[in-house]
């Protein structure tokens, strides 16, 4: 994918380098996200993506390389700045109060406005909007420290979507979902793609070939294969990828 | 305003006016009218009194409700991070020292002073929370078994009129406020809640995890710091009001919440009316039980708010 000019709309890592330690966990990546872009990150466990998702939202530095957001350097932007544009669902744990549903996606709009600002109609209607798409409505009253795995993950990608970023960073959102909230959830996030750069980590292979446009395979933080699914899905880059035979066969599929 | 705020102000003001005519004599309002010159003594004792029973809890409630968000534990409070040993420290050595009996602040101000010390210290170890609540927590709970244990020495060196004296102030009291100390509490609460009010929103992402945060657009580091910081800073200028008074500011947030829900800028006023008239009620059952003995406020707020903190758990694990 061509590199975009420093002004335009897109969230962009050159080539970053970042080590717990001493311990190399991703090595000289580099990638551009823009809308339209349904990014998927794939690899085994500690290939870095997680790192590398941390990097790109701001929260880890890197010690080489810079991410920039619309042309700017992310680490020189304010809090509210990056909040407003990017949004992030890490991996579901149930927060400690017990926050309702409703509270919880409110929370992911707050982001948005100042501290006294009182939430429009528009706002209203983004976050019920948001807790439609996906199916937690019916759950809003609900206690989120009383929700099961699946039902949290879906209420943190519906927070996330009131958040109504421009690039939304997915860290394996669909873990704990059933077919059916898979198939949904991927859907949503194409129709988002006309205003949205969407970035998701996955350790499902099938979801990744169906869902990316482009496919990211990481081993040991480093690039192994870059491309659309249909030709980094091979059983050589899966193989290296994963230290284990692969091969490719029709099977069960909801997509 | 919110109508379940209107109505704890209006709780707040029938207690504070049963606070005034309740005592070891009852006086009507009507009376305190109609000889208000002869009452007027007794008036200003008890509202005072009353006065510092808002402060005091509507400070330790506050404090309560930031420190088990910041901490993300529901079992904080507001002396969770070692301050009250580090008051009780401060308090003793004023007692044992002398100093109590030529200044009149001097054990206010030794607690106060052992309880900020207490804080600088327990910050310090965390490294201003760099490695995470837990280490500010664990920190904070070490400061304060430390303190404890040389708490116990102290008093090995107390004469008897000192031993009572450092008994009675860990017991908290609500009689002894001088109103020097009493209307910078009132200064001190108000600037608490506005300024928990403007950063409410970053105290609800601060509640769901320090990665939530900052994804939401928080520091949460410099949150966590500015929080602790003020929190604490809060309950060491109850300390040196009237010691070291209990469960107020754990229990009241938990029922706040389990009422009211999670969402900061709904409850931060909420939660300081509710301390306020549990402790006004604390103060007024502690002065009608017996009209001979005094029970001290500390001993109150543990009797009552123990069994309803073991209700409201029990409640919460059947629900």
């Amino acid at each position: 994918m061509p590199d975009s000019p420093n002004n335009q709309t897109a969230l962009r890592a050159d080539n970053l380098s970042f080590a717990y330690r001493d311990r190399p966990i991703v090595r000289d990546f580099s990638l551009t996200l823009v809308p339209g872009d349904l990014t998927v990150l794939l690899g085994p466990n500690g290939s870095g993506k997680s790192t590398i998702l941390q990097l790109l939202a701001g929260r880890l530095v890197p010690q080489n390389g810079d991410v920039l957001m619309d042309g700017a350097a992310l680490r020189k932007l304010s809090g509210t700045q990056r909040a407003s544009k990017i949004a992030v669902v890490p991996q579901a744990a149930p927060p400690v109060f017990g926050f309702t549903v409703y509270e919880r996606v409110a929370i992911g709009r707050r982001a948005r406005l100042s501290p006294f600002t009182k939430f429009t109609e528009e706002d209203e209607h983004d976050i019920v909007e948001a807790m439609q798409i996906f199916d937690v409505e019916r759950l809003a009253d609900r206690a989120c420290n009383q929700l099961s795995g699946g039902e949290l993950q879906r209420v943190m990608l519906a927070a996330a979507l009131a958040q109504k970023p421009t690039y939304l960073l997915l860290d394996e959102p669909t873990s704990a979902l059933d077919p059916s909230h898979v198939v949904n959830t991927v859907q949503t996030l194409r129709s988002l793609l006309k205003n949205t750069a969407v970035l998701l980590i996955t350790h499902d292979i099938e979801l990744a070939a169906n869902a990316a446009k482009r496919l990211v395979l990481l081993k040991d933080g480093a690039v192994i294969a870059d491309g659309p699914p249909d030709t980094t899905l091979t059983p050589e880059n899966l193989t290296t990828t994963y230290d284990c035979k692969a091969s490719i066969k029709p099977s069960v599929s909801f997509f | 305003m919110r109508l379940r705020d209107i109505i704890a102000i209006l709780l707040n003001i029938a207690l504070l006016i049963l606070g005034i005519c309740w005592g070891a004599r009852w006086y009507s309002p009507m009376t305190f009218i109609h000889d208000f010159e002869n009452l007027r003594p007794l008036f200003m004792l008890r509202f005072q009194r009353m006065v510092t029973a808002i402060t005091i809890g509507g400070s330790l409630s506050l404090a309560g409700l930031i420190l088990q968000a910041v901490l993300r534990n529901p079992l904080a409070e507001p002396f969770t991070l070692g301050l009250s040993g580090g008051a009780s420290i401060g308090a003793a050595l004023a007692f044992v020292l002398g100093f109590y009996s030529k200044w009149v602040f001097a054990v206010p101000i030794g607690a106060f002073l052992g309880a900020i010390s207490t804080l600088i210290i327990v910050l310090w170890i965390s490294r201003c929370g760099r490695n995470g609540t837990e280490s500010l927590l664990l920190s904070g709970v070490i400061a304060g078994t430390i303190a404890s244990n040389v708490l116990v020495q102290i008093l090995s060196f107390a004469q008897n009129e000192e031993l009572a004296g450092i008994t009675w102030w860990t017991l908290g009291d609500l009689q002894g406020t001088d109103p020097r100390l009493l209307w910078p509490g009132v200064v001190l609460l108000f600037a608490a809640l506005v300024m928990f009010r403007c950063m409410a929103d970053k105290i609800d992402a601060i509640a769901l995890g320090e990665a939530q945060a900052f994804y939401l657009g928080g520091n949460p580091r410099k949150l966590t710091v500015v929080l602790v910081a003020a929190a604490s800073f809060l309950a060491a200028e109850t300390v040196a009001m009237a010691g070291i008074i209990s469960f107020c500011g754990l229990i009241i947030p938990h029922i706040v919440r389990q009422c009211f829900g999670c969402i900061h800028r709904h409850i931060v006023l909420t939660t300081a009316l509710w301390g306020a008239a549990f402790l006004m009620i604390c103060d007024i059952l502690s002065r009608c039980i017996s009209t001979q003995h005094e029970i001290p406020i500390g001993v109150m707020t543990a009797v009552i708010g123990g069994p309803l903190f073991l209700w409201l758990l029990n409640k919460q694990h059947h629900a």
